[in-house]
């Protein structure tokens, strides 16, 4: 960035003609601090602001759009604009959005219209994020217009829901008191998306919606007189939060007990005990509000059933929400009243319960209640999912009834114990679901977990899922089984051939037709596959299978990817380090899978080695000879003080030191330099007893030319074992007098001055000096 | 024109054949005949052999070698001469190359109808286990192969001494046969034993029929005596793959080694061999799908799948053999004798499996 700033004056006169490229400059340079400036704010910028608000009340559409964006991008990044105008485009944008949602039918009529409307509501919700928590700010600019502004978004949500809620979610959250006077039109509005149109939206709409209905119980309505001879109890805050709640989980038993018509809940005595534990409204009390009307299921259309997973998944959802949202307060969660629906969901299903006797047994009618109570199993899981994700060990209390629940999940064969690999594949989406669960559940309890059966039925299903689905393979024994078919006339003949077009590919090309399995499921298989391998020992044909599909799918991955994804370097990496009953790991198979990227696990577990720093004691062995004391190299710790005198190892006092190197000098000089300068322990020998004269020991070495190939005996110095000692040895030695004077004598005191090299140098005494004096 | 009408009677006229001279060939007849010319060899197997000098290893090595083709001969004899040639030389070639080609060429005789040519190999087989078990078991492989294929022959006397050659592998290579073959091994010894693997669909129903498992079980004191050995065989395999060893010093250190030891070189050969890798299998008949789940699929399925450890060894046995080896064991329990103290030996270790399993 340069010094230099765009002058506002500028960016004003190009405003309004600008855009593309331009727009996007213009845009970036308004980023820039030098703005923050409050003299600038009675020339420039108000200008600038000038030109902006003419934007944002201009009649064409792309005009507002860009004023939209401006004023997003002044208020973010400019404190100074953000305070002394943030009222006024919050005015100008406002009415901007009251006049569109006016005239909504028509705004939405092009789509220029429509992206300008959700720039402007979007921009109040930036503009209204950045004002709020200051609190001048908030009192003088967004108290006063939310009155009008919090309407406009509640009638405007009907319609974009995605758009305003939210704005309005937040708005309930912090603005609870303001919120009030529009709470029963906004209650009408949610209440109709939810009973009408609310499996039209995609998930986070969804979510949004039952996030904005709970956020609904911050605020009391209805508030009763208070009765002076129960005033005594303690109130708590979240009484109608509660209410709220208590009001979702009372519809489950309804709907539940309608199931009762299609499996017949008297052969099993649990089950019935189940649908009698449900939350059920104390007898006598209409302070519970039903909120949705009567379900309408009609026998004869086998499709009418499937209302009852729709009404289930939403007041699931609603339940989620309540459970999960943040709140200004503490809520009390009756957690044991929604596992008791979350076992009673889960136990709906097919395999355990008979249907009843008087139902039709057509095929209509029983595929259609063989699919729907999988999905409602589906809506339990997904509850538990979220309930063990924030109350986390909580559920411990519950969790062995919880594990029978779903492991009545999994689909088995008929008359068998064996799961049925068949019909896995339409329950996909779920099992992932399922897997999530497994795993927390698992790194909750640890190893101390004597579950077993359900894990290893989970472990079969998800290599089930890894598996490519092929939707051939029916097809083909099917036709072997109507090969034997009456000839057919010529006219049937041609008139089969027309229908059929071109199906040669099947035949010839049957592999083109099979359908990948996706990232998204290998991530989930294998992250519930490490959590599993982690804690349990799993018996040894499924640990050879789990091994056996990690291997041949991360081979395959890497062929089509050209990289092993993630998830499968941390499964071969669990797999390594948790071999179960193995006799010997897969670790040269994974070490050869990750040779193009390595692995810093298996790098460890093949080179181990010592962390550097750490002691280490080199002692000499006879190989140099009666003369040679054993030497002790040890390295300093950091805080010790690091002098030559304070050291009190003892160094190795060489009598014969002409057979020995002068490298082994230069090092013990450096070392010594780095002891002095540096605290920390960098592998710098100490010496404890100087023979010889200090000050010339403590020149700067001579002998240059032998120093680069010195630095790597150096390094050898620091972790070398007590070994055999050669000439060459790896030790500190301290020269005697004679080679070191000889050597020195050469050099003499000024050639030291005049080397620039060294750091640290204790000069001789310099005669000439004296001399001159 | 009577010259031209003796020409054309002499294309309509039958030439008369001269007595003594052969007929006359067409002039358009093609000679086809050829003659076909052959070289002998007689001294090809040492042009095939390295002649690396007159060292005597090399020389057993290739008499070796020459005479695995005699263990095919038709003459049940020279099988079994060649089996006691081989035994004698065990101790000469047990560390050669030719052992493995040697192995290759006797295993089939397992299956061999004369009942001194499989004692001959079963000698041979005991004196290789005795020199190095080693060899068996790089060999244990092909060897499961062919004590399988014995244990489902249709002579009764093969399928009868099926259970002697178990017995030796289990001697030398049982941790291997365990791991690779331990279904496969507990059908196939069911069917030499005479005994059922389907659940009884009544108990009032009793079968009639007579199926070949049957034949085995005649009341011939042959026939008892080989009862006695398969049963022995069969205690002694489901011994090894249930029961650990379990060694009085144990201590914490060897758990602490043999977690170890999983990150080291692997002692044994094949070490990836149970994950079939590299292997295609073919999908059994009760995957397809609307095929009934019956006890037999089910142990089709299970024949696929290598049982590395103790727990699901034993796991597997008591779920779909326990019971019905007990209820045999009853009726040689109480038909007593020999059998019967073996039978009573056997239902003792199941029920100490049983506990072994059940404390885990």
């Amino acid at each position: 960035m340069s010094n230099e700033i765009l002058p506002l004056s500028v960016v004003a006169k190009r405003l309004e003609h600008c855009s593309g490229y331009e727009f996007q400059c213009i845009l970036r340079t308004l980023k820039s601090p030098k703005y923050v400036n409050q003299q600038l704010l009675k020339s420039d910028l108000s200008v600038l602001i000038a030109k902006l608000l003419k934007l944002l009340r201009s009649n064409d559409d792309y005009h507002v759009w860009k004023g939209c964006h401006v004023a997003a991008v002044l208020c973010s990044y400019n404190p100074v604009v953000l305070s002394s105008h943030a009222d006024g485009l919050l005015h100008v944008i406002y009415s901007k959005v009251e006049q569109k949602a006016q005239y909504y039918s028509s705004t939405v009529g092009t789509p220029q219209g429509k992206v300008t409307l959700i720039n402007l509501v979007r921009t109040i919700g930036i503009l209204m994020d950045l004002v709020r928590g200051k609190p001048a700010l908030t009192r003088e600019a967004l108290t006063p217009k939310l009155g009008a502004i919090i309407p406009t978004l509640v009638s405007l949500s009907q319609f974009e829901p995605q758009l305003c809620l939210p704005i309005i979610k937040k708005l309930l959250l912090r603005s609870t008191t303001t919120f009030r006077p529009h709470i029963n039109k906004f209650r009408a509005v949610l209440l109709n998306l939810l009973l009408k149109d609310y499996h039209h939206f995609d998930k986070s709409t969804r979510r949004l919606i039952s996030d904005c209905f709970a956020y609904l119980h911050l605020i009391k309505q209805n508030v009763q007189a208070k009765d002076d001879n129960q005033s005594h109890h303690k109130s708590f805050q979240d009484d109608n939060w509660r209410m709220g709640l208590l009001s979702i989980l009372f519809q489950f038993k309804p709907v539940i007990s309608l199931c009762n018509e299609l499996l017949d809940f008297n052969a099993d005595s649990d089950m019935s005990k189940l649908v009698e534990s449900l939350p059920k409204p104390p007898s006598g009390t209409n302070s519970f509000e039903e909120i949705f009307p009567s379900l309408s299921v009609d026998m004869n259309s086998p499709m009418t059933l499937w209302d009852i997973v729709e009404r289930l998944s939403t007041l699931v959802d609603l339940t989620i929400s309540f459970i999960s949202v943040p709140t200004p307060y503490a809520i009390r969660v009756p957690l044991g009243g929604i596992i008791s629906v979350c076992e009673t969901m889960l136990a709906l299903t097919t395999t355990y319960l008979p249907l009843q006797r008087g139902l039709r047994r057509d095929a209509e009618l029983t595929s259609t209640i063989n699919d729907i109570f999988p999905q409602i199993q589906w809506q339990a899981i997904r509850m538990l999912n979220h309930l063990t994700g924030i109350y986390g060990k909580c559920v411990l209390a519950h969790l062995p009834s919880l594990i029978a629940s779903v492991e009545s999940f999994i689909p088995l064969k008929h008359g068998s114990m064996t799961v049925d690999l068949d019909r896995i594949q339409a329950l996909r989406g779920a099992f992932v679901d399922v897997f999530e669960l497994a795993a927390t559940w698992i790194s909750y309890m640890g190893h101390s977990f004597d579950e077993t059966t359900f894990f290893t039925k989970l472990v079969e299903v998800s290599l089930c899922l890894t598996d490519d689905i092929n939707p051939l393979n029916d097809m083909f024994v099917v036709l072997n089984r109507n090969s034997r078919k009456q000839a057919q006339t010529k006219k049937q003949k041609n008139a089969s051939k027309s229908y059929t077009g071109s199906m040669s590919d099947l035949y010839s090309h049957p592999k083109s037709f099979v359908c990948r399995s996706s990232l998204r499921v290998f991530n989930a298989v294998n992250k519930f596959l490490i959590t599993i391998c982690s804690f349990v020992r799993l018996p040894s044909n499924q640990q050879i299978k789990v091994i056996k599909n990690a291997i041949i799918i991360a081979v395959k991955q890497k062929a089509e990817l050209g990289y092993i994804p993630k998830s499968f370097i941390n499964l071969l990496r669990t797999l390594v380090l948790y071999p179960g009953n193995e006799r010997v790991t897969i670790l040269p198979i994974a070490v050869t899978l990750l040779k193009d990227c390595g692995d810093d696990v298996f790098n460890a577990i093949c080179n181990p080695r010592l962390p550097m720093g750490a002691v280490q004691i080199v002692e000499e062995t006879q190989a140099l000879g009666a003369d040679l004391n054993s030497a002790t190299i040890q390295y300093p710790e950091p805080s010790s003080p690091q002098t030559l005198e304070s050291s009190e190892h003892a160094e190795v006092d060489v009598n014969k030191g002409s057979e020995l190197e002068h490298s082994m000098k230069c090092d013990v000089q450096e070392d010594i330099q780095m002891t002095e300068e540096e605290t920390k322990a960098t592998g710098i020998v100490t010496v404890d007893k100087i023979t010889t004269d200090t000050t010339k020991i403590f020149k700067k070495r001579v002998i240059e030319s032998e120093e680069s190939n010195e630095h790597p005996a150096a390094k050898q110095l620091k972790i070398s074992e007590p070994e055999e000692v050669t000439n060459t040895v790896k030790e500190v030695i301290l020269e005697t007098d004679l080679p070191a004077s000889t050597s020195y004598q050469k050099g003499g005191p000024e050639d030291g001055d005049e080397d620039d090299d060294s750091e640290f140098e204790i000069p001789a005494i310099e005669l000439s000096e004296d001399e001159d004096d | 024109m009577a010259k031209k009408k003796t020409l054309k009677q002499q294309d309509f006229q039958k030439k008369k054949l001269k007595v003594g001279k052969a007929k006359a060939k067409p002039s358009n007849l093609t000679d086809t005949s050829f003659v076909a010319r052959t070289i002998s060899l007689p001294n090809q197997s040492k042009i095939n052999t390295n002649n690396s000098g007159t060292r005597d290893s090399t020389r057993t090595e290739e008499e070796v070698l020459k005479r695995i083709s005699l263990c095919r001969h038709h003459s049940a004899v020279t099988r079994k001469e060649t089996l006691v040639y081989f035994k004698q030389i065990i101790p000469k070639v047990i560390n050669s190359k030719c052992i493995t080609q040697m192995l290759s060429g006797c295993f089939p005789l397992i299956c061999d109808e004369d009942m001194h040519v499989r004692i001959a190999l079963l000698e041979l087989l005991e004196e290789i286990g005795e020199h190095d078990e080693n060899v068996l078991k790089l060999h244990s492989r092909a060897f499961v192969l062919f004590i399988n294929s014995g244990m489902t022959h249709i002579t009764p006397s093969v399928q009868r001494d099926s259970g002697k050659f178990l017995n030796c592998a289990i001697k030398y290579c049982g941790d291997e046969i365990v791991r690779s073959a331990w279904i496969k091994i507990l059908r196939g010894m069911f069917g030499v034993l005479g005994w059922s693997l389907e659940k009884k669909s009544s108990k009032k129903t009793v079968s009639m029929g007579i199926n070949s498992a049957s034949v085995v079980n005649m009341n011939s004191s042959k026939a008892q005596k080989a009862r006695d050995i398969n049963l022995e065989a069969l205690l002694n395999f489901v011994k090894c793959g249930c029961l650990e060893e379990t060694t009085e010093n144990a201590s914490v250190n060897d758990d602490n080694q043999f977690i170890f030891d999983k990150y080291m070189l692997p002692e044994f050969s094949q070490p990836y061999q149970h994950l079939k890798l590299f292997t295609k299998e073919f999908i059994s008949g009760s995957t397809i799908k609307g095929s009934p789940v019956t006890s037999t699929s089910t142990l089709e399925t299970l024949s696929g799948i290598s049982f590395q450890d103790y727990p699901a060894r034993r796991k597997v046995l008591i779920e779909h053999f326990y019971e019905k080896i007990m209820e045999h064991l009853q009726s040689l329990i109480a038909d007593g004798g020999e059998c019967g103290k073996k039978a009573n030996a056997f239902k003792g270790t199941l029920e100490r499996i049983r506990l072994v399993d059940l404390e885990a």
